[in-house]
């Protein structure tokens, strides 16, 4: 396989990768910030 | 400031950050395998999201067994923020795979032992979550998706040692292989850079998701409490006093 090939299926693994974390992190910090909405308007 | 205070830490997002810079700079910078090239690199990723997910069902099953031990809620919490972690690892192991699959085996995706098993795993797990939906009844929720996270775990030493007792196109251990490592000494070093990375990540998260469980919980206890018609808003008592 070429080198410049290879470096491709590298990016779009790390992509994947970095890509899954980020979204997981953002996910859980938006459910923190509605939580604290919803028991605000609940309280 | 409301009735609710907001006090939440800041700095699992900057571990998390500074862990995931460091994992990226070292697999970058390692030698290419002679072997497979540059393609080596994404064992980088793919081994430590492998350890996470067992790490993770391994935290779901001891926050389980407490639970059932303990009955105390705070168990069950640990437990499902771990299974969730846990799930998403074990989907990037399968995708991460699945990519370096493509370009050395030639296919996307083969029915070998070891991959059928981590997809089961997921499937099981992502089934955890689910069950976890069924009621709003927080010690039922508890005790029902605990006997689940302790019986689920019997897959976590399937998928590792599957490459041993069945023939699989899926290569043995290279990092926890009985003979020692079969590799070289900077992608060792390289390799556990990744894993032990990846771990401070999952530790990071961990703290994030159980405040984030914690708060859920909160909101519900606090709906089932509230004040209102059972029924809804939207239905109105009848009138049984025969007037117009």
């Amino acid at each position: 396989m070429e080198y410049a090939a290879q470096w491709n299926w590298v990016a779009l693994a790390y992509g994947i990768t970095y890509f899954a974390l980020i979204a997981h992190t953002a996910s859980i910090a938006i459910r923190i910030t509605r939580a604290h909405k919803k028991l605000d308007e609940l309280s | 400031m409301t009735a609710n205070e907001h006090r939440t830490t800041v700095w699992p997002w900057i571990v998390m950050a500074v862990a995931g810079f460091h994992v990226f700079v070292a697999s970058m910078t390692v030698p290419p395998d002679a072997l497979q090239g540059q393609l080596s690199r994404i064992m980088y990723v793919h081994v430590p999201a492998a350890w996470l997910a067992y790490l993770a069902f391994g935290i779901t099953m001891l926050g389980s067994a407490m639970y059932l031990w303990k009955k105390d809620l705070k168990w069950d919490r640990r437990a499902h923020a771990s299974a969730e972690i846990g799930v998403m690892f074990t989907g990037m192991t399968i995708v991460l795979g699945m990519v370096w699959a493509k370009p050395t085996w030639g296919v996307w995706w083969t029915w070998d032992a070891r991959l059928t098993l981590t997809a089961i795993m997921f499937f099981v797990y992502l089934g955890y979550l689910a069950l976890r939906r069924t009621t709003d009844n927080l010690d039922m929720r508890a005790k029902r998706s605990a006997i689940l996270g302790v019986l689920a775990i019997v897959q976590v030493p399937l998928v590792h040692f599957s490459v041993i007792w069945w023939r699989s196109l899926h290569q043995a251990p290279t990092l926890l292989n009985p003979e020692g490592p079969s590799m070289d000494t900077s992608m060792v070093i390289t390799l556990l850079i990744a894993v032990s990375g990846f771990t401070v990540m999952y530790v990071a998260m961990m703290f994030k998701r159980i405040e984030l469980s914690r708060l859920e919980d909160a909101v519900l206890v606090s709906e089932q409490t509230s004040s209102g018609p059972i029924a809804g808003h939207g239905i109105t008592s009848p009138d049984l006093t025969g007037g117009s």
